[in-house]
């Protein structure tokens, strides 16, 4: 058992459930209303949206025009950290995944033998809730993620490759 | 003799190491007699004198073969003087990475600032401290209109001259192609920037910006092949670019390598660890110490944050308590004070750092593991105390008057 002096704020259930519904409510569908979030790409954007510090880099990579990151988010002790998990554990996205869709806030939709995830209706007015300085900040790092929401999972997985070999 | 040519030094942390190209020399970063693109920069406060600014000057010339007319025994015996000749990029190279191993090895942070085949001799430089292990302090490569594929007017021009530097210049000269392959297999590359001129024909964009380079770190900007290397003012893009590449290289280094600093503004003198140490009535210098020892081990734990490392944490966490219990056990046993027991834990937790202590995490210290220790502490209960006769009445009403 992990015992520790403190609470590792980041890894809070609840505090990802609510990351988690304001990805999707953010990034499910582009303009069209074609949906574009499978486990994969939301992975990966809850990543970015953890770290701050690798979204900036991302959005340079990937040659769009970024959203200024403040410098209190990127010269920080906590963007030298490497931690990878959420990128590599399916089991807490799958995890998170459920407890939304217990909720009754999740839809899937399968297409092509791939699911896609967007919220319900219950869903979207749950997102409506999360204010304050915190949930706004998130809302906004989000939402700079649109430029690139229609990217693959394996462009966003080459583009965090390079970030990575940059910042070693 | 040294080839560095210093625009300022003042022993400062980090340089800027200008380099030429072919025919070039100091005057390759003059606007006119006053301005040079090293003398903007020393001249500018913002870089406040973190920088010492150098120039790399080498013989290089269009037509010096040897010079040809002379006979060999002329040549020979008519001079005392070196002489000099146009030499080839990689014994160029060579050269550079004996200034950096003799002149530069104290800098934390060399930035070359490199112009055409001055990219080329940096390139290669850069690709030998690595290839022969060199410990290096190289972080940053701004190449200018470097021709990373080599020059189709190089090319012209080496069918008519003999120009060693020419040929290794020309499109797919041995020289370019090795150089490419063997930095692309480099592991760790520096901070870079490929700036290509929009106007230069010399140089062209192909060729400016090597294939494997991301949109990232090239930049185009509205100069030609001369006027890229003298930026006019501290307005112009190639200005502002070394400037920002050097500034936050500057910064990076301050954040990793200061430790960082624990300035006490009482801002800790409400939490439990330090309440504790109060009741127990522990000497102000060592409740002082043991906030700067909680406050690195904070950080530490920003940094450590994965499943894996809080892992290994929480076993540190269960040895430094078990560390504790066994010096408390003793101080209660010799009735010795709350200042002994803290002396001779963290003692224990300093000699045992690389014994018992020891972990995965290499990075943590001492001060992170005594950090630790009050980590613990910092809890409204009894498991970590430093005087038998703490309570809970005394820690809270302690508190409430705060």
């Amino acid at each position: 058992m992990i015992s520790l002096p403190y609470i590792p704020l980041d890894e809070d259930f609840n505090l990802n459930v609510a990351l988690l519904i304001i990805l999707i409510h953010t990034l499910s569908k582009n303009r069209n209303d074609v949906l574009l979030l499978d486990r994969n790409k939301i992975q990966i954007f809850l990543y970015l949206i953890k770290n701050p510090s690798k979204l900036e880099a991302v959005m340079i990579l990937a040659g769009k025009q970024n959203t200024s990151i403040d410098m209190t988010e990127t010269y920080t002790i906590k963007s030298l950290s490497l931690n990878v998990d959420i990128l590599f554990s399916t089991p807490k996205i799958k995890t998170l995944l459920k407890k939304v869709s217990i909720l009754g806030w999740l839809r899937v939709t399968k297409s092509d033998g791939a699911s896609y995830f967007s919220l319900t209706t219950e869903g979207e007015r749950a997102y409506e809730q999360f204010g304050g300085e915190y949930f706004n900040s998130v809302k906004t790092y989000t939402k700079s993620l649109d430029k690139i929401k229609s990217l693959t999972s394996s462009k966003l997985n080459s583009i965090l490759n390079e970030v990575f070999k940059v910042s070693k | 003799m040294s080839m560095l040519i210093w625009k300022k030094k003042n022993n400062a942390k980090h340089l800027i190491l200008f380099i030429h190209g072919l025919k070039g020399g100091s005057d390759t970063w003059a606007v006119d007699k006053i301005t040079s693109f090293p003398q903007l920069i020393c001249e500018d406060e913002d870089f406040c004198d973190a920088f010492d600014i150098a120039c790399f000057e080498y013989f290089t010339n269009f037509t010096n073969t040897y010079g040809k007319s002379r006979n060999l025994l002329a040549r020979l015996f008519t001079s005392l003087t070196k002489k000099e000749v146009n030499l080839p990029v990689d014994e160029l190279s060579e050269l550079l990475v004996g200034e950096c191993q003799i002149n530069l090895s104290d800098y934390s942070n060399i930035i070359f600032v490199a112009h055409s085949m001055g990219g080329l001799i940096a390139k290669s430089c850069i690709i030998k401290m690595h290839e022969r292990d060199l410990s290096h302090n190289i972080t940053g490569f701004i190449s200018l209109a470097v021709p990373h594929s080599g020059s189709e007017t190089a090319s012209w021009a080496s069918m008519v001259s003999s120009n060693v530097q020419l040929g290794d210049l020309s499109v797919f000269s041995k020289e370019t192609d090795s150089l490419n392959r063997r930095w692309v297999k480099l592991p760790k590359l520096p901070e870079l920037k490929f700036l290509y001129g929009s106007y230069d024909s010399i140089v062209v964009k192909a060729s400016a910006i090597p294939v494997q380079v991301s949109a990232k770190e090239s930049i185009a900007v509205q100069e030609d092949h001369s006027t890229i290397c003298k930026p006019k003012d501290r307005d112009s893009n190639v200005y502002l670019i070394v400037k920002k590449l050097a500034l936050e290289i500057h910064n990076k280094t301050e954040l990793i390598s200061s430790s960082p600093e624990f300035k006490d503004d009482k801002q800790y003198d409400n939490e439990f660890f330090v309440l504790k140490m109060i009741v127990a009535d522990v000497h102000s210098d060592i409740s002082k110490h043991a906030k700067e020892y909680y406050y690195n081990a904070e950080l530490a734990r920003n940094i450590f944050t994965s499943d894996r490392d809080r892992e290994t944490l929480s076993v540190l966490y269960r040895k430094i308590r078990e560390i504790y219990q066994t010096q408390y056990h003793d101080s209660i046993a010799n009735h010795n004070t709350a200042n002994q027991l803290l002396a001779a834990i963290h003692k224990k937790i300093e000699d045992e750092d690389k014994v018992k202590l020891s972990s995965l995490l290499d990075t943590l210290d001492s001060v992170h593991k005594k950090g630790m220790l009050h980590q613990l502490a910092n809890k409204l209960d009894r498991d970590i105390i430093w005087s038998p006769d703490t309570s809970l009445d005394s820690l809270d009403s302690l508190r409430g008057q705060k």
